[in-house]
């Protein structure tokens, strides 16, 4: 029978076992992280077709597209991953919209991304045509659309399909903002339209709009 | 009307994994009479538990009829008027005692009132009565077992199943069931249990079956199933005996006693004479009586050929 | 009978509440909910979205846990500790056993899933983005329980726990993926072949039925009567399932 004060020094002695291995294990895992960042292969690139993991996710693909997406965000957030735009279409296009067409965000973000940092932006408008097909009750993605090929491709009729189409969703009064950009927006394209639209067409088409004061406001640039 | 009958009944059991059918019961017929003990004894397997478990319906027969107050064992009316108490009974371990016995009560729709006297005055009868508010996982296993006879008599039946109701006690316990299983009787209540202790049985039993391997080998009271016969007497002795005797065998010695056999009651009477005045003093003399323990190990060995058989006993036939 | 019910559904009840592993998963369902607050600094726009489907998430997992997991154990647990002798040596048909440790169950994973909800249903609240649909997807999740439920019930009556979890959990997918059995028929060339599809398709549990989660996280419609229905298809295939346990049990030899 051991004495208590032997039993104590047996247990401390297992504790710093504990404790001296755990700080290893935190080394040891530093050293992997360092390992990793030189192959930047990540495994989630890899992954199946949304169409797939529709099927594997259960009736869950609403909080997987959610997981998804805001993995996708931290991943295109990071700079120093190299090529990190190869598989852009197949992630947005292919996984996250795939699993749940109806979740805005990336559309919008993806499409941003796609456009302004891998200046690309006919495949940001093929994203947000998807989204305009899957969402036809959503203003934001025509209009998105039209503002890229306004501000982006200056390709003003084209803008304009979208803007009109934007404007035929009810409920693209709702904002208080957007309709700044959406006077000049309108304006401009209505204007490289031919015919040329009558004033009362253009009085009409700003005032389906609800607009306010002429006014431009720098778009807000999403974080 | 007998309360229980069990009417040529034959049950086999096939184990899952296997084609083959081992027989537990074979053409067992056996009827329990109003009004009485019936205390059912035999070696482990040889199916009492199975004859049991058939009476209540736990378990159905391949061939043969069980009947529970004349009706079809398989029916739940009858049942409304018996007890039973499961060997080894597991129970809610997250019950305490009172919630356990209210809920079995609920089973037979007794209303709030009745079930808390019966509860109360249960627990009292099997001693319990400090011990209700504490949950049965802090039990021991007397205490199980006394709650298990609660749980079984919380609807006053008429007739009480129990499946080995001793096991688990001690000698104090033991007696305090045997005294319930009385005093039911006293009631006009039928008992029928099964038990490996033979002791109890010749005590309270009005009559006995012994099982062996799936068949009825005797039933009856303890009289018609033990000869009265007193086939050897032991004689103790102390001192010293020089010479032959003149009748009888010695059977032990060690140091100066003496164990001596004598076959009939006139050898006694002369064993006895000659060892007057010779200095040896007697220190018991007793009638071996045939006992249930015998009766119980000869079937118990008939069945079963291959068993050793024991020296040193009288050759006993059969 | 209903006495004889309850009596055996509250004490289910009971046991249920009793079970140290019940809180367990409740504290992980409450702290699902939590986490997803915590995912939303990690998000770029609208973290409603993220929230709600969280949500829903954990409600859902958690109650099928639950369902198949203890439901599993209802019946074979009794067998296994020989509790059941002492009941069905009582008055009460085998029945009416199955039905109240269905009743208790029930009970259970309507406690759990109130109160999970109701923790859900603050955090929506103080974040202004409380929907009232949630509810009626909640109550259709519900649904889903009690159905995963009587399956369970009735694997439990004929086989092992090991078994009847596996046969259960299998029954949660493929009850998921019935809209892909019905795509496949379409495309098979066969006539049989369409219909042997088609057979399958109805024999096997409908879990679609009770799933709004997207459609209310989007506030996009759900067809009218969508509950009824649901409520009808529950009862009906519930019953065929629990009555099925009961004939299974009826019979049953408890060796």
């Amino acid at each position: 029978m051991a004495t208590p004060i032997l039993m104590r020094r047996r247990r401390a002695l297992m504790a710093l076992t504990a404790l001296t291995c755990l700080l290893l294990a935190v080394m040891v895992q530093g050293r992997i992280e360092r390992g990793r960042l030189a192959a930047s292969i990540h495994p989630l690139l890899y992954l199946p077709s949304g169409k797939h993991l529709k099927v594997m996710a259960l009736g869950f693909d609403g909080i997987l597209a959610d997981v998804l997406y805001l993995w996708s965000i931290q991943y295109y957030g990071n700079y120093d991953i190299k090529d990190r735009y190869t598989n852009l279409e197949r992630i947005y296009d292919q996984v996250i919209t795939e699993l749940d067409p109806h979740y805005l965000d990336p559309y919008l973000v993806g499409a941003l991304i796609m456009t302004t940092e891998a200046r690309n932006p006919e495949m940001a408008l093929k994203l947000l045509d998807k989204g305009v097909q899957a969402n036809p009750d959503q203003w934001i993605m025509p209009f998105e659309a039209g503002f890229l090929c306004y501000n982006d491709l200056h390709d003003f009729r084209r803008a304009a399909v979208y803007f009109e189409k934007a404007l035929s969703i009810p409920g693209v009064t709702a904002t208080a903002a957007e309709p700044h950009r959406l006077t000049l927006a309108v304006d401009l394209s209505i204007a490289s339209v031919e015919p040329a639209p009558t004033s009362a067409q253009r009085v009409d088409a700003r005032q389906q709009a609800a607009l306010g004061p002429t006014g431009f406001v720098s778009p807000s640039a999403t974080p | 009307m007998p309360v229980l009958e069990l009417l040529d009944i034959h049950k086999s059991y096939r184990s899952h994994l296997s084609i083959r059918k081992y027989w537990i019961l074979r053409g067992l017929s056996l009827s329990i009479r109003e009004g009485e003990i019936f205390g059912a004894i035999g070696t482990n397997g040889a199916g009492k538990t199975t004859t049991i478990k058939l009476a209540l319906g736990l378990i159905f027969p391949d061939a043969g009829v069980v009947r529970l107050f004349g009706e079809d064992a398989s029916k739940v009316e009858p049942r409304r008027r018996v007890g039973f108490l499961p060997e080894n009974p597991y129970l809610y371990d997250y019950l305490t005692g009172e919630e356990f016995l209210d809920f079995h009560a609920r089973l037979f729709g007794l209303d709030a009132s009745t079930r808390r006297r019966r509860v109360k005055d249960l627990l009292e009868r099997v001693g319990l009565a400090n011990r209700g508010d504490r949950q049965l996982r802090h039990y021991s296993k007397g205490m199980l077992q006394r709650i298990g006879l609660a749980q079984a008599l919380i609807n006053d039946p008429e007739f009480v199943v129990l499946d080995e109701p001793m096991s688990g006690l001690d000698p104090i316990g033991r007696r305090e069931v045997r005294d319930i299983i009385l005093d039911l009787k006293a009631r006009g209540r039928t008992v029928f249990f099964s038990t490996h202790i033979l002791s109890d049985t010749e005590m309270i039993c009005d009559r006995v079956g012994l099982l062996v391997k799936g068949s009825l080998k005797a039933v009856g009271t303890i009289d018609e199933l033990v000869s009265r016969e007193v086939p050897y007497w032991e004689v103790a002795l102390q001192g010293e005996v020089e010479g032959n005797l003149p009748c009888g065998r010695i059977v032990s010695r060690r140091e100066d006693r003496l164990l001596v056999r004598v076959d009939s009651q006139g050898d006694l009477r002369r064993l006895l004479a000659t060892l007057n005045g010779r200095g040896v003093t007697l220190l018991s003399v007793t009638p071996a009586r045939q006992s249930l323990e015998d009766l119980f190990i000869r079937e118990a060995r008939a069945a079963s050929p291959s068993a050793l058989r024991a020296d040193g006993g009288h050759a006993q036939s059969g | 009978m209903l006495s004889r019910v309850s009596a055996i559904a509250l004490n289910t009840f009971r046991e249920a509440i009793r079970q140290r592993i019940l809180y367990l998963l409740l504290v992980f369902g409450v702290a699902m909910i939590s986490f997803a607050q915590i995912l939303t600094f990690m998000t770029v726009g609208s973290e409603e979205k993220i929230i709600k489907d969280f949500g829903l998430a954990s409600i859902d997992v958690f109650g099928v846990l639950t369902s198949v997991f203890i439901g599993i154990g209802l019946v074979s647990r009794e067998i296994e500790r020989r509790t059941v002798y002492t009941i069905l040596a009582k008055p009460i048909h085998r029945f009416e056993f199955i039905l109240g440790k269905y009743a208790g169950l029930a009970l259970t994973l309507l406690v759990n899933t109130t109160v999970m909800t109701l923790w859900f249903f603050l955090v929506l609240l103080i974040k202004g983005m409380f929907d009232a649909r949630l509810g009626v997807a909640v109550l259709l999740l519900l649904f889903q329980f009690l159905l995963i439920t009587a399956l369970a019930v009735m694997f439990s009556c004929l086989s092992t726990p090991i078994l009847s979890s596996v046969m259960t959990l299998a029954l949660y997918v493929i009850g998921h993926l019935l809209w892909s059995l019905d795509l496949l028929s379409a495309r098979l060339s066969t006539e049989t072949g369409r219909m042997l599809c088609r057979v399958v398709y109805y024999l096997l549990p409908n879990l679609g039925n009770f799933d709004i989660k997207g459609e209310v996280v989007h506030g996009m419609a759900v067809a009218p009567g969508r509950l009824l229905w649901a409520a009808v298809y529950l009862m009906l295939y519930g019953s065929a399932v629990l009555w099925t346990a009961c004939a299974v049990f009826d019979r049953k030899e408890l060796q």
